[in-house]
């Protein structure tokens, strides 16, 4: 009993300072959440969440990042499903191409927005063709303050550095798909879009619903693109907003409020979906 | 008879065809961001306000970088960013690795541990950098000559990152190997540091790599918490939004420098299993 | 894999002394890069080495440094130029006072942050030795702004002034307009080609007070006629404003209108040396001054000031480098390096006639520059003007309503009951 009883101390101690640090996190977290609710008189007040809430960038933020995230997320899934089965499917190279389809997500991030602004901003290469294909009347302002444009233009460049990793996830889980499924449909003569369709698909969704949690997280809290490739007014999001309210305005009481709605929304529906993933089965 | 067959023909090489489209397409769309940072970085700074742009540089010149190296002190700020990544790897590596171990092998710490590290990812960086900067400026740890501050703040991804990492890696090994170096007279931790330490070079290898790109890419606690001595991608913000898209194009070649280096040597690592514990970013 | 293998005695030698010859050289690698860092920001020897934050523009900062030579030249003292926003000069100070120890020595501020700052900054009393003659020399409101406290003490010197006059593309427009009449006219025959800097900075004001006080209003009183005379000025000219103009700041408006997507604008004159290296003024653009309001011509002060913080490490080097930027030598380099307007009147002989007249616009409104309000709380003014007209302008409220609720904020400022 003693041996084990040394052995459980050690690994308590040997995990104590990752286990400390990791908790220090919720250091910052509560001095914001009490700095929010409690007002200069040192009561309890709701005026500084009022103030935010009827301010119309947070508002524009709040619905923003409702709809860029969702869009987001759903163009990834198509796209990564697709490529996961063309490359199931591709001959010769593998490993080359998919080293390529990674190149998005593995470069920093600012340099990869730095090509999404150099191409897509109004005097970029994009418009330059657009030019001279078409006269000065063919550019396009593709970073049109708050437009529907300017929303699919964040989108489409967010969703494609992060495809790779929707994709990665699906080819593996193809990949370890045992071949008895498959040979089994061969037997029977099936077409291949009807394997693609009946039995691949069907069997990669888990992979790809716990590919899209961990990606639906990180872009409700997206922060660089919009920021980096149209500034806070021209696509505010709550991170974003938050930025803003800090270092622009230098409200900090303001920039917390926006920081934790976002950060208790995150958690709300993350333990939600931990609660209904593991009462459906098993869970992790 | 042979039209049949020439149709099957047709019929066959449509969606080869369609399929080399695609991976052209594909191969010139991921590969235009390394591009056209390098054409951008290596042609003057007129260009860049040139109007229509040309993909084909019409001059090539250093000129972009002599003038970052003129008035920016380009070496304070490569040194500070690669400082505070090694900075964070180090640490991470030195607290995070026997945490994830001990959860491996102390089932009653995994979930804890898991689940610590799952919300850590979730949180959001920006709700943790603007309460975090108002702590950080009475222990003079603000916007730091050495970035002290912003490694603190790095420990917050890089911690969870290389737990999960070690965990994954750890929880197949089997604990016979250990106990055999118990029985033959080590502590748990000499067992700890002789055999699971070496065994597992290859996953600390992998995290220490993928640590080391998660610090030198951050940017948001970067924003924010060092204003006067800053790391590269704040940088190369900075130079993007006052149009100087050359200053900011040779900085993106020098960060792309270790980025495309650690990425080739990956591919030559297996890292299967070890993508299932926890992703970059 | 056979457990026998992994024991402790079968661990050979070989492999641990590699382990330890590759932890020495990752130690090497390690301090190898961190010598460089360790030297830079120390003081070697004799020479000092101070810091300087300013708000230099990139173009402006290769023409600074060859001023900030001269003084090393003269005085020994090695000068380390940290270009940054003033808002986040104004961030870094804070921080720093409040840790007690900080790292700038000359800092640059912005003329609305003056009152803001007061208390972080060192008096100058004893530092600066040249003041009699520099009180004699500089306007009298743009001095009047550098002293604060009970009993008033010298916190500023200034650095470079300036305001804002209209820039205006005379291929189109021919004549600019004079007065808000001649500009709504403008407006309407050339809708969507009107820049206003309307993203939620503090540039946003700088546009939107001259227009208030051009109808006699003030800023400290949205609730009155003038006001509403100006708001109701603002949202007739508003539709006509380019679309991208909530996020325009003064580098992406002096863009647009480089490119010809906006036919005037208002801005400092740092746009004027920039249009001139592109060949742009005066061939295409001129200056003119701000179109003239009901109650007569006004434009807002601008400029930079320089300050010593309170945790400066030299504030006696400090001193010497603010001390050498109001000379007249410096001051006449800084207008003919940088087109900048000079702070004493020996400056203005270094403006050659070219100089005069590509700057005319700006040279006509110097007897109409007012101060914005010298209140320590003044960023929360501006702040409720700024979203007070995003209401207005983009979420088409009710200017009455607004202009109220507006005037109720500010009044709980004054009583300082608000949160």
């Amino acid at each position: 009993m003693t041996y084990t009883r040394r052995r459980t101390w050690t690994y308590g101690l040997v995990a104590l300072p990752a286990m400390v640090f990791l908790a220090l996190q919720a250091w910052p977290l509560s001095r914001a959440a009490v700095s929010v609710i409690i007002g200069p008189g040192g009561h309890l007040t709701l005026a500084h969440i009022r103030r935010v809430f009827t301010d119309s960038l947070f508002l524009r933020g709040l619905s923003y990042n409702l709809f860029i995230p969702l869009v987001s997320v759903a163009l990834e899934a198509a796209i990564g499903l697709a490529m996961a089965l063309w490359f199931y499917y591709l001959r010769r190279g593998k490993s080359l191409w998919r080293t390529i389809a990674i190149v998005p997500f593995a470069l920093p991030e600012i340099v990869y927005l730095l090509t999404a602004k150099l191409i897509f901003r109004q005097h970029g290469y994009l418009n330059s063709i657009l030019y001279r294909l078409g006269g000065a009347a063919a550019a396009v302002g593709w970073f049109q303050p708050q437009s529907i444009l300017s929303a699919g233009v964040i989108i489409l460049v967010d969703a494609w550095r992060v495809t790779p990793v929707v994709f990665l996830i699906v080819l593996m889980a193809l990949e370890q798909m045992p071949d008895s499924y498959l040979e089994a449909a061969r037997v029977d003569s099936a077409s291949r879009w009807q394997i693609i369709c009946l039995i691949q698909i069907p069997l990669a969704v888990p992979a790809l619903l716990v590919a899209l949690a961990l990606r639906a997280v990180d872009a409700f809290r997206i922060f660089a693109t919009p920021f980096v490739l149209m500034g806070v007014e021209g696509m505010p999001v709550l991170t974003s907003v938050a930025y803003h309210y800090k270092m622009e305005a230098n409200d900090a009481v303001a920039a917390n409020v926006a920081a934790l709605t976002l950060a208790l929304a995150l958690f709300a529906a993350t333990t939600a979906t931990l609660l209904a993933a593991g009462r459906r089965g098993g869970g992790r | 008879m042979k039209t049949s067959a020439r149709r099957k023909q047709v019929r066959r090489t449509i969606p080869k065809l369609i399929c080399a489209v695609g991976l052209t397409a594909l191969c010139v769309i991921n590969l235009a961001p390394i591009l056209l940072v390098l054409r951008q970085a290596l042609s003057p700074e007129s260009e860049s306000s040139a109007w229509p742009l040309t993909i084909v540089p019409q001059h090539i010149s250093l000129s972009n970088l002599v003038s970052l190296w003129q008035t920016q002190s380009l070496l304070r700020h490569v040194f500070l960013s690669l400082w505070v990544a090694l900075g964070t790897t180090f640490v991470s590596l030195l607290l995070g690795f026997p945490a994830g171990w001990a959860a491996a092998r102390w089932r009653r710490m995994s979930s804890l541990m898991t689940r610590t590290s799952l919300l850590s990812r979730v949180m959001p960086p920006i709700a943790i950098a603007i309460p975090l900067t108002a702590l950080l400026i009475p222990l003079r740890l603000y916007n730091h000559p050495l970035g002290l501050g912003l490694i603190i703040a790095h420990l917050t991804l890089g911690l969870p990152f290389v737990i999960l990492i070690s965990y994954a890696s750890l929880v197949d090994m089997p604990p016979q190997l250990e106990e055999a170096a118990q029985v033959d007279g080590c502590s748990v931790l000499g067992a700890f540091w002789r055999v699971t330490v070496p065994a597992a070079r290859g996953a600390m290898g992998v995290a220490f790599l993928l640590a080391f790109l998660l610090s030198w890419d951050e940017f948001t606690y970067a924003l924010l918490i060092q204003l006067t001595h800053r790391t590269m991608p704040p940088l190369i913000y900075y130079f993007a939004e006052f149009g100087q898209m050359g200053a900011a194009s040779t900085l993106a070649t020098l960060m792309l420098i270790p980025a495309v280096f650690i990425i080739g040597s990956l591919q030559h690592m297996k890292t299967r299993s070890l993508l299932s514990g926890g992703w970059k970013g | 894999m056979r457990p026998a293998a992994f024991t402790f005695k079968a661990v050979p030698k070989g492999r641990k002394r590699l382990t330890l010859i590759r932890t020495a050289h990752l130690w090497q690698l390690l301090i190898a890069a961190l010598l460089p860092l360790l030297s830079c920001g120390r003081s070697v020897g004799p020479t000092t080495e101070i810091t300087f934050a300013a708000a230099l523009l990139p173009s402006e900062q290769a023409a600074y440094k060859s001023i900030l030579e001269e003084f090393t030249q003269q005085t020994g003292i090695q000068v380390r130029l940290i270009p940054q926003q003033y808002a986040q000069i104004r961030t870094t100070i804070e921080a720093e006072v409040r840790a007690g120890r900080g790292h700038l020595d000359v800092v640059e501020l912005d003329v609305y942050l003056l009152p803001v700052m007061h208390q972080q900054m060192l008096p100058l009393d004893t530092l600066i030795f040249r003041r009699q003659e520099l009180s004699r020399q500089v306007p009298n409101d743009a001095w009047e702004v550098c002293f604060f406290g009970d009993p008033e003490q010298l916190l500023y010197l200034p650095h470079r002034l300036n305001w804002q006059a209209m820039i205006y593309d005379a291929q189109v427009l021919g004549e600019p307009p004079a007065n808000w009449q001649d500009l709504l006219e403008v407006a309407e025959r050339h809708s969507g080609a009107i820049g206003f800097k309307a993203a939620r900075y503090e540039g946003l004001v700088c546009d939107l007070f001259p227009f208030l006080w051009q109808a006699g209003g003030n800023p400290q009183h949205p609730d009155s006629p003038a006001a509403r005379e100006t708001m109701d000025m603002i949202t007739a000219l508003a539709p006509h404003f380019n679309s991208a103009a909530r996020s325009y700041k003064e580098n992406s408006i002096l863009q647009a209108q480089e490119h010809q997507e906006i036919v005037l604008h208002f801005n400092w004159p740092f746009a004027v040396p920039l249009l001139r290296q592109k060949n742009l003024l005066p061939q295409r653009f001129r200056t003119a001054p701000l179109p003239r309001g009901p109650a007569g011509g006004a434009t807002i002060l601008g400029g930079g000031y320089l300050g010593i913080p309170a945790t400066a490490p030299h504030p006696e080097a400090a001193a010497r480098l603010m001390d050498y930027l109001t000379s007249p030598e410096a001051q006449k380099r800084m207008v003919s390096a940088m087109g900048w307007f000079p702070v004493r009147p020996e400056g203005w002989e270094a403006m050659t006639d070219q100089d005069r007249e590509d700057f005319a616009g700006f040279l006509d409104m110097r007897r109409e520059v007012r101060a914005r309000p010298s209140r320590i709380d003044y960023q929360e003014i501006s702040r409720i003007w700024q979203n007070g007209f995003h209401d207005m302008v983009f979420e088409d409220a009710d200017p009455e309503a607004v202009l109220a609720e507006m005037q109720k904020r500010i009044d709980e400022q004054d009583d300082g009951s608000q949160p």
